[in-house]
């Protein structure tokens, strides 16, 4: 089971390149950081993995399946993708939004059965939200409305997770409990890959860790080997200091 | 403490059997009274009666009442199926130009001096070339998102719009004109048995048509990109609804002209009675859109001697209640 992205470019006038000369791999269970700072690009390269916007050159598969011949619902059959900051405009309840998961498993005049409730509510309480589940999805805080979404990707059952700044928007302790549900889930085998801005987020991960920067992958490699005081000053621009606390590394931005 | 929580099933069965009830009432009211039992023996029993009273049942209440509850649930269903498209708890049935376009096509024939089939008919197919223009529009623009087909929708309307106040200007001030004012107005006054056994079966296909798609409105609404990631094909699932909507609201107007505010507030009254998920939604608002409008249409032909047109009613009842809506805000939408 591979995710594989080659030389992939995209614009959206034609003229600009968003991202270029992209190629990259991701295997069963791997978790893939996308790290790098505001219109780098990430959330664009992400949106075009899950084929919502259309690359203008390149390929990306799914065990070794064409992602422009895969239907709509081939796709999110593969691929479960987790949108940045979403609100809705109807008071849907949380167990509601979970189940809206079950989309691409039932036909087209198909109305969720017991057991697709079922499975949704599994996820809410593997989440820790299952006191949410008749709640209103616009009446609930941000980190709850992030894991009402994780529960609804994860009704989906696909096998690799699209995560769009997974951890933004989130206080301290959710950002932690984020990056640990997201181990979890790799260990059960799920691939997942996903944007961030803290190089933190990643060593935490331990991921292979891309770092993007103008629309191009500057480095790619494990977390320890890429995230470097030299590459977070070329692309951030600031200086910075990776320090070891009790043999965790973090970054600590400095004055020079 | 457990709150006692009426469950869905209990709600539409409710609804089911106030909509039969008042169906009956229906029948029987009128300018000359029936019983109610007269009319559920006439009705359920084939009890033979009068003459008289048969041809009133049967050939005037009966398909008039019928006909007040298909437009009503027409227009409550498209409302909804669309409030959920659009993303917008403020859009109606009416959006994609559906009664811009059956205006214009109703006040023409009334120039061109149709009978009221050729009225009806005409109303129908420019009903749904209004709504093919607005959706033909919005599919030039790449990515044809649910705003591009709102815009387009408010584009169509006004030119037809214009096209109705032309015919209007043109036509004369004693005859046609008051033909074509009342026309759009709205009214269930000219149904015969026929009107019914025509368009009953088309409203009806586009009900179904939104009733078998309904739980997917509740993707739509949480936004494109969302929906296509969780396995819809867009263009065909948006292409399903607004056909569906279209034929179910042209065939609505073309029998009861111009009736306002149904599939506005009648999804508001459903999403406080059941919430916002459609797979409920659609089925509660079909059934209070048929009682609704078979109630203001009593009121209509029974409250005067003469016809009060239904779109006077339904505005007059219609906005005070929004207001309501929006001072008790319990639908809270953001």
């Amino acid at each position: 089971m591979l995710l594989q992205v080659e030389e992939v470019k995209f614009s959206y006038d034609g003229k600009k390149n968003v991202f270029e000369n992209i190629s990259f791999s991701v295997k069963e269970g791997e978790i893939f950081c996308i790290l790098g700072p505001n219109g780098s690009g990430k959330s664009t390269l992400l949106k075009c993995i899950d084929n919502l916007l259309s690359l203008n050159s390149g390929r990306v598969s799914f065990d070794g399946k064409d992602l422009v011949s895969m239907s709509r619902k081939d796709l999110a059959t593969y691929a479960g993708f987790l949108p940045q900051l979403h609100v809705s405009t109807f008071p849907f309840s949380v167990a509601e939004v979970a189940v809206m998961g079950r989309s691409p498993h039932l036909s087209l005049a198909a109305s969720p059965s017991v057991k697709d409730y079922a499975l949704a509510e599994a996820n809410l309480r593997m989440l820790g939200i299952e006191h949410l589940a008749d709640k209103p999805y616009t009446n609930i805080s941000g980190g709850e409305r992030q894991l009402a979404l994780i529960a609804m990707v994860l009704t989906q059952q696909p096998r690799f997770l699209l995560l769009d700044e997974p951890t933004s928007h989130l206080d301290f302790g959710n950002q932690i409990r984020m990056l640990n549900l997201i181990r979890t889930l790799s260990q059960k085998g799920l691939s997942i890959i996903l944007t961030t801005h803290f190089p933190d987020h990643a060593f935490h991960l331990s991921s292979t860790v891309a770092m993007m920067n103008e629309g191009a992958f500057m480095a790619v490699g494990n977390a320890d080997d890429i995230i470097t005081e030299k590459n977070l000053k070329k692309i951030y621009g600031i200086n910075v200091q990776i320090a070891y606390v009790n043999s965790s590394k973090v970054c600590v931005p400095v004055k020079k | 403490m457990r709150r006692f929580v009426l469950t869905y099933k209990f709600i539409l069965l409710m609804l089911i059997f106030l909509l039969f009830v008042v169906f009956l009432v229906s029948v029987a009211v009128g300018r000359y009274p029936l019983s109610v039992d007269v009319v559920f023996g006439a009705l359920f029993l084939h009890n033979s009666s009068e003459s008289v009273v048969s041809n009133i049942i049967f050939n005037i209440r009966l398909p008039r009442v019928i006909a007040a509850m298909l437009v009503g649930a027409a227009l409550a269903v498209s409302g909804a199926a669309f409030q959920g498209l659009f993303k917008n708890p403020l859009v109606s049935s009416y959006q994609l130009g559906v009664s811009s376009g059956a205006g214009f096509g109703a006040a023409l024939a009334i120039l061109s001096a149709g009978s009221t089939v050729i009225v009806q008919s005409s109303a129908f197919i420019f009903g749904i070339v209004a709504v093919s223009a607005s959706f033909a529009m919005s599919r030039i623009y790449k990515g044809s998102s649910a705003l591009t087909l709102v815009l387009s929708g408010i584009i169509i309307g006004s030119f037809f719009s214009a096209l109705v106040s032309l015919m209007q200007y043109i036509a004369d001030p004693r005859e046609t004109l008051p033909a074509i004012v009342f026309w759009l107005m709205g009214s269930l006054s000219s149904v015969t048995v026929d009107t019914v056994r025509v368009a009953a079966p088309v409203i009806l296909i586009g009900i179904v048509g939104i009733f078998v798609v309904r739980w997917r409105i509740n993707i739509l609404a949480m936004g494109e990109d969302e929906a296509r990631a969780l396995g819809i094909d867009l263009r065909i699932l948006v292409a399903i609804i607004v056909a569906c909507c279209t034929i179910a609201t042209a065939s609505a107007v073309c029998i009861s002209g111009i009736v306002g505010w149904v599939g506005l507030i009648i999804p508001h009254i459903g999403r406080m009675l059941v919430g916002p998920d459609y797979k409920k939604l659609i089925p509660v608002s079909a059934v209070i859109g048929a009682f609704y409008l078979v109630v203001i249409d009593d009121i209509a032909r029974s409250l005067t001697s003469g016809e009060i047109p239904l779109g006077i009613l339904t505005a007059l009842v219609g906005t005070p209640f929004f207001g309501y809506l929006l001072w008790k805000a319990k639908t809270s939408w953001s």
